[in-house]
């Protein structure tokens, strides 16, 4: 069984939860950009979080099945028509062989994910299904053979992020913090997986001529380039850097983060240690809640089990 | 002394320690330990960034531990990582004479101490696998990056900026000084094959373009025996 690409969409890419653990070889960490909606998706269809799903981007692709397939779209408000008929995301159907999945744009937010019941198969390299590249046409994605009654989540509304969540950064003393604070940012066109370009008023070096050695950063960071323009380091990231980082995304906004598209707008606002610790907690048991929901309903249905990867 | 720990973001406790060694010493402790709020340990020159699952434990705790290992760790000397033999074709080279230029070198003088030189891999990144050596001689220092990087660099491209030199183990952009190429495979993520860690020691070895050609593609593990 599987989905045929007829059209790859603006940058499609097979992810799971990531590549956790190969840092220390210049792996970035990877997978989905936003976990949330990749874990939402998973679990409408009875999958567990880690199944390889497909992430779409701003412009979504055209998809034929090739077989029975049951699917949902987790994420931004992307439209969709199958066939004729429009699909809306949140809410599984099942493809039937020669159908035409047609996913378009959105008009905010910036990806979701498209999850088959099984889970999309892929071989693991260091630990992790995601792809190096994004999805081309013409190309076979293999998944279980699968269908699906109508299930959606009610509730859950998207919105983009206005406001992202920070710790102060590794040299956040090479900047005037409040500066930093006080502006509001957008996203630029030059943006992807690897990192948000933003665009506000050049910060200021305290000493312009301050260097650094390379070190570790990760996902969330913010550095400064020499011309005092901010890049917000996404789960593709680099995994060493030489440039200053003014601040830090918190875990808890990394989600919204993927979310952000080009001409966003948002304000970073500083919190501590301890609130970001609450912060994750909270979401992570909230994602928990929502999965047990749509467990315990789906194993009302008989047949229906949680299927593992 | 003790590292200075610090946080990285929610996610890790930065560990500056004095000197490299230092710090790849403690990576490589860490990394062995089974501490199970343990996610990644990524070294870096003299830093360490230790990944933590903040689930299951708080910046605070982290640190406490960290400080523990790398008290019980000054104690004791970890083994020096393996030696590896890289050809090079400097012959290969784009920048050799802005290089000469900057150093006031001749040429064959810049290969000779280039490959004179045992290097230590001191991190792993900007692509996979690329490894971060130093530091180079003294004569080879402070050469600036380019002013305008190169939209695109072979595989295999042999660069130096500042004191560090380094292998573009995947094409790539770079802004690196380019003075030679070495023809093997330092990486393949499909196949997990990273033969270069941190730690690893490196030496140079001056290669003619006919056994460039004859040794293209060879993997590491099949020159370096």
């Amino acid at each position: 069984m599987s989905l045929r690409v007829l059209e790859p969409g603006l940058c499609s890419l097979l992810v799971d939860q990531g590549r956790l653990g190969h840092r220390n070889l210049g792996v970035p960490l990877g997978g989905a950009a936003d976990r949330w909606s990749l874990t939402l998706g998973n679990a409408l269809v009875g999958n567990l979080p880690d199944a390889l799903a497909l992430e779409i981007s701003l412009a979504g692709p055209s998809l034929r099945a090739e077989g029975q397939v049951a699917c949902v779209l987790c994420g931004a408000p992307f439209s969709m028509m199958c066939n004729d008929r429009y699909r809306v995301v949140g809410t599984t159907f099942t493809l039937q062989a020669g159908d035409e999945l047609t996913i378009g744009g959105t008009t905010t937010g910036m990806r979701a994910y498209l999850c088959v019941r099984g889970g999309f198969t892929a071989p693991a390299i260091l630990g992790s299904r995601s792809s190096l590249e994004p999805i081309r046409a013409g190309a076979e994605l293999p998944c279980l053979a699968g269908r699906i009654h109508g299930r959606f989540l009610r509730d859950l509304p998207f919105a983009s992020p206005t406001v992202l969540r920070v710790l102060p950064g590794l040299q956040a003393d090479w900047f005037d913090m409040a500066e930093f604070l006080l502006q509001e940012y957008t996203v630029t066109p030059a943006s992807n997986r690897m990192g948000l370009r933003l665009d506000a008023t050049p910060l200021t070096f305290n000493d312009p001529g301050r260097e650094m050695s390379s070190e570790p950063v990760s996902p969330g960071a913010v550095q400064v380039t020499r011309d005092g323009r901010c890049i917000l380091l996404g789960v593709d990231g680099q995994t060493i850097g030489g440039y200053p980082k003014i601040a830090h995304v918190i875990q808890a906004d990394l989600d919204a983060v993927g979310q952000l598209r080009p001409g966003d707008h948002f304000r970073f606002v500083r919190v501590d240690l301890a609130e970001a610790r609450r912060a994750y907690l909270k979401r992570c048991a909230d994602l928990d809640d929502w999965v047990k929901r749509l467990r315990t309903s789906l194993e009302g249905w008989r047949g229906l089990s949680p299927v593992n990867m | 002394m003790p590292p200075q720990l610090q946080p990285l973001g929610d996610q890790a406790v930065m560990a500056y320690f004095p000197a490299e060694a230092e710090a790849l010493s403690f990576a490589r402790t860490l990394a062995a330990s089974a501490e199970d709020w343990l996610l990644e340990v990524v070294p870096a020159y003299a830093s360490v960034a230790v990944f933590y699952d903040l689930a299951s434990i708080d910046y605070a705790g982290a640190a406490v531990r960290l400080e523990q290992v790398a008290w019980s760790n000054s104690a004791h000397k970890t083994q020096p990582g393996p030696l590896h033999i890289i050809p090079c074709c400097y012959e290969l080279g784009l920048d050799n004479a802005r290089v000469a230029q900057h150093t006031g070198l001749s040429p064959a003088r810049i290969i000779e101490l280039h490959a004179g030189a045992i290097y230590t891999v001191y991190a792993l990144g900007f692509c996979p696998g690329f490894p971060y050596l130093g530091y180079l001689p003294a004569e080879l220092v402070s050469v600036p990056r380019l002013d305008t990087p190169r939209l695109r660099l072979e595989k295999g491209s042999v660069g130096l900026t500042g004191r560090q030199t380094g292998i573009y183990t995947e094409a790539r952009p770079g802004g690196w000084n380019i003075i030679g190429r070495t023809p093997l495979t330092l990486v393949n993520v499909a196949d997990g094959y990273f033969p270069l860690r941190a730690g690893d020691h490196v030496r140079f070895r001056p290669i003619s373009e006919h056994d460039f050609r004859q040794l293209e593609g060879k993997r590491l593990e099949d020159y370096d025996s």
